[in-house]
């Protein structure tokens, strides 16, 4: 970053290391920057009725400049592990998941990756972090039992902006 | 009825002591704004001494300062709620009350009665209403939200007793404050609200941090309020914010008389009753037009002035310029200036030689240039379509530049006088202090006439500036020139005040204040008349429009 290094950077540090250390059962770390400022997550669902076990979900996690106080940019997108893991041979590059790259079908998820999810918008505060975000979306996937997207699904993903940040989402109900 | 907002009933007492204390400080000789003030009913049958009506129009308005808003709408309301109906609660509990049911005393209280401790949970206070907040300072405290570990530092937590350092709450209060909503404890499970009170000592212990002094400001400065104020004057269309540059007051109209006689149809149509215009002022005597925003752009209507704005902003001129100081290239068609030397052009693109008089290919004119009769030629046949379209265009690209020339030299003029004007002030400044060490015989009073005057030349350059673009729409008749008469007059007037100011600053000059107090009638006479002129200028316009004997010409 030509900015040099995050204002928080001790407090990414900190999350960095338990993200790395801890595992959370069902979700990985897939790539992060040397900032620590971009990460990629692979969620995984299993012996869920919606998503099949072989479905891989991958959550892009952007720090903005104002975190914590701002929250994060975050959104499921389309990810090849694949072609990364070829590339960058010295690394001891993490077993090749088999599987489908997918945006997880949701009445929350946008069929673009965009989620309406209120931690991520009002109910921030800097005392959220990385890994309570990935423990609400995961619980968010977990708990669902609709097959299906938002109702404003077509309209929405063909005006909205790339930067899910910039929309203001009306959270539709907390129920699912 | 003048002000039915949605939200917010407003209250205004006859005998109100709140509101006189805080009362705007006017000064009522201000000759171009405020007349006499007469006493004006507000819907619940009370007075506004704060009201006053345009010089221009009827129209009935009241400027504010966003202080003053937030006494009145805010820290005024909970003093009644508290002294009427909610004796027992702190001044802190009714303002996060209010705030959470966005000022609206009667919610409160309905709420209150109904059921104090659904109220007290939903508005994030703690339920026995005792209060713990602290802000503490704490040695080796190491913070969750920084993770930084701290020697010693002033650590905040509300009655749940979640401790953060005070430079993460400063960030979080910052960040937060924009949404005009109750900011909540930092914990995400916690709802407790923070109290405004707190908001402003946040503030203050952090910024005494980084600059070593803590200044303390009063609750009607709290930036939550404020900004809850800014939100509320942004959704009612009866407020609208000064245009003038970094003014931030705003102002509420009340009404015109003729409003509701007439109807809105007026504001939407092209309308030439410019006596319909609502000009109001700011706090700060910034005069500037309700309906569009813009400031004072008398006599021009409206619609008008839209047209001219989107005509200075849009393309269409600089098409019109290309147009009439351009040719194509007769080979590859790239636009060329001729920006002087002589007439044997190369195309920088397609290094085409050729004839800048005739168009033609430069190896017919065996270097006698000078003889090319070819454009005498078309003069006598009356040109072609071409150069037809380009005298037009010509034409009318001088008429527009000849006002345009003109307005904007005014407006920049404007910007000349401001900087003349801070520098009088300064003079007199200095001469007041040295008037304390010797007495003389010069008072305060005496050099007052001075606002007045700088005043009345902003507002004169202002309505001359609109002038040259009412100028450019309006259609040739013989009262046009009565109109251009008047015009000059308060140009001139205009122009004499400038140069007077202008020589007491100038560098040259070495008794400045002998030359304020030398000048004293000729300034005074000089801004009287602007007034008048500028006033002549506008009812004549306003009556030659009404009876059809000025028109604009539809472009």
């Amino acid at each position: 970053m030509a900015g040099g290094r995050h204002p928080f950077f001790k407090r990414l540090l900190k999350e960095y290391k338990t993200l790395s250390t801890s595992s959370l059962p069902g979700i990985t770390l897939v790539k992060n920057d040397d900032d620590l400022t971009e990460f990629i997550f692979r969620i995984q669902v299993n012996n869920h009725q919606l998503y099949k076990d072989s479905d891989l979900f991958h959550l892009s996690i952007v720090i903005t400049n104002d975190y914590p106080v701002d929250s994060p940019r975050v959104q499921f997108i389309i990810y090849d592990e694949i072609d990364l893991t070829s590339d960058s041979k010295e690394k001891s590059s993490p077993p090749k998941p088999e599987g489908v790259p997918k945006i997880p079908i949701h009445p929350h998820i946008y069929s673009n990756g965009h989620i309406c999810l209120n931690l991520l918008g009002d109910d921030w505060t800097p005392a959220c972090s990385i890994e309570s975000v990935l423990l609400s979306i995961q619980s968010m996937l977990d708990t669902n039992e609709k097959n299906e997207r938002p109702p404003d699904d077509s309209s929405y993903v063909k005006r909205a902006p790339l930067n899910p940040k910039s929309t203001r989402f009306v959270y539709h109900d907390d129920t699912v | 009825m003048y002000y039915e907002s949605d939200a917010v009933s407003f209250e205004y007492d006859e005998d109100d002591d709140a509101s006189d204390s805080f009362s705007f400080e006017t000064e009522d000789d201000d000759a171009a704004l405020s007349q006499a003030k007469p006493l004006y009913y507000t819907s619940n049958g009370t007075t506004d001494d704060n009201a006053r009506t345009s010089t221009f129009n009827n129209v009935w308005y009241r400027p504010w300062t966003l202080q003053e808003f937030v006494q009145v709408h805010f820290l005024d309301k909970m003093e009644k709620l508290k002294q009427d109906h909610l004796p027992n609660c702190s001044v802190d509990e009714l303002l996060i009350m209010l705030q959470y049911k966005k000022w609206q005393s009667e919610e409160v209280i309905n709420d209150y009665f109904d059921s104090r401790e659904r109220l007290y949970k939903n508005s994030g206070l703690p339920l026995d209403g005792k209060s713990k907040n602290t802000f503490t300072v704490i040695q080796d405290f190491s913070c969750y939200v920084c993770c930084e570990t701290y020697p010693s530092t002033t650590v905040y937590s509300l009655t749940c007793g979640h401790q953060f350092c005070i430079s993460c709450y400063y960030h979080y209060v910052t960040h937060e404050i924009s949404n005009s909503k109750l900011i909540t404890c930092i914990d995400p499970e916690c709802t407790l609200s923070i109290p405004h009170k707190d908001i402003d000592e946040i503030f203050a212990t952090y910024e005494a941090k980084v600059s070593a002094v803590k200044v303390r400001k009063p609750l009607s400065l709290n930036p939550l309020l404020i900004s809850s104020a800014k939100l509320f004057i942004d959704s009612h269309n009866t407020y609208k914010w000064c245009p003038a540059t970094d003014c931030n007051h705003f102002t509420e109209l009340l009404g015109t008389p003729k409003e509701a006689e007439e109807g809105e149809h007026l504001k939407e149509s092209k309308s030439t009753d410019i006596s319909q215009v609502s000009i109001i002022g700011c706090p700060d005597h910034h005069e500037f037009c309700f309906d569009c925003n813009y400031e004072n752009h008398l006599p021009c209507p409206c619609w008008v002035v839209k047209l001219w704005i989107k005509k200075c902003e849009d393309d269409s001129e600089t098409a019109n310029w290309i147009d009439a100081n351009t040719n194509a290239c007769p080979k590859c068609q790239a636009s060329i200036e001729k920006n002087g030397g002589c007439n044997h052009m190369t195309c920088r693109k397609c290094r085409f030689e050729f004839c800048w008089i005739c168009l033609g290919d430069w190896i017919h004119h065996n270097n006698s240039y000078y003889s090319c009769n070819k454009f005498k030629e078309d003069k006598e046949n009356g040109g072609n379509e071409t150069s037809k379209r380009k005298y037009k265009s010509k034409l009318s690209l001088q008429k527009y530049l000849h006002f345009y020339k003109r307005f904007a030299i005014h407006e920049s003029s404007m910007k000349g006088d401001l900087k003349t004007l801070s520098q009088v002030n300064e003079v007199t400044r200095l001469y007041m202090e040295a008037r304390k060490e010797h007495e003389h015989n010069l008072s305060w009073n005496d050099i007052q006439f001075l606002p007045d005057a700088i005043k009345s030349l902003a507002n004169g350059r202002k309505t001359l500036k609109w002038t040259y673009c009412f100028a450019y729409y309006l259609a040739d008749s013989n009262f046009s020139e009565i109109f251009e008469s008047n015009q000059d007059y308060l140009n001139k007037t205009v122009e004499d005040l400038s140069e007077i100011f202008e020589s007491i600053v100038s560098k040259k000059n070495t008794n400045k204040v002998g030359t304020i107090l030398k000048n004293k009638n000729k300034i005074i006479n000089l801004s009287d008349l602007i007034s008048s002129r500028r006033k002549t200028l506008i009812s004549s316009a306003e009556v030659n429009l009404k009876e059809g004997l000025l028109s604009f010409s539809s472009e």
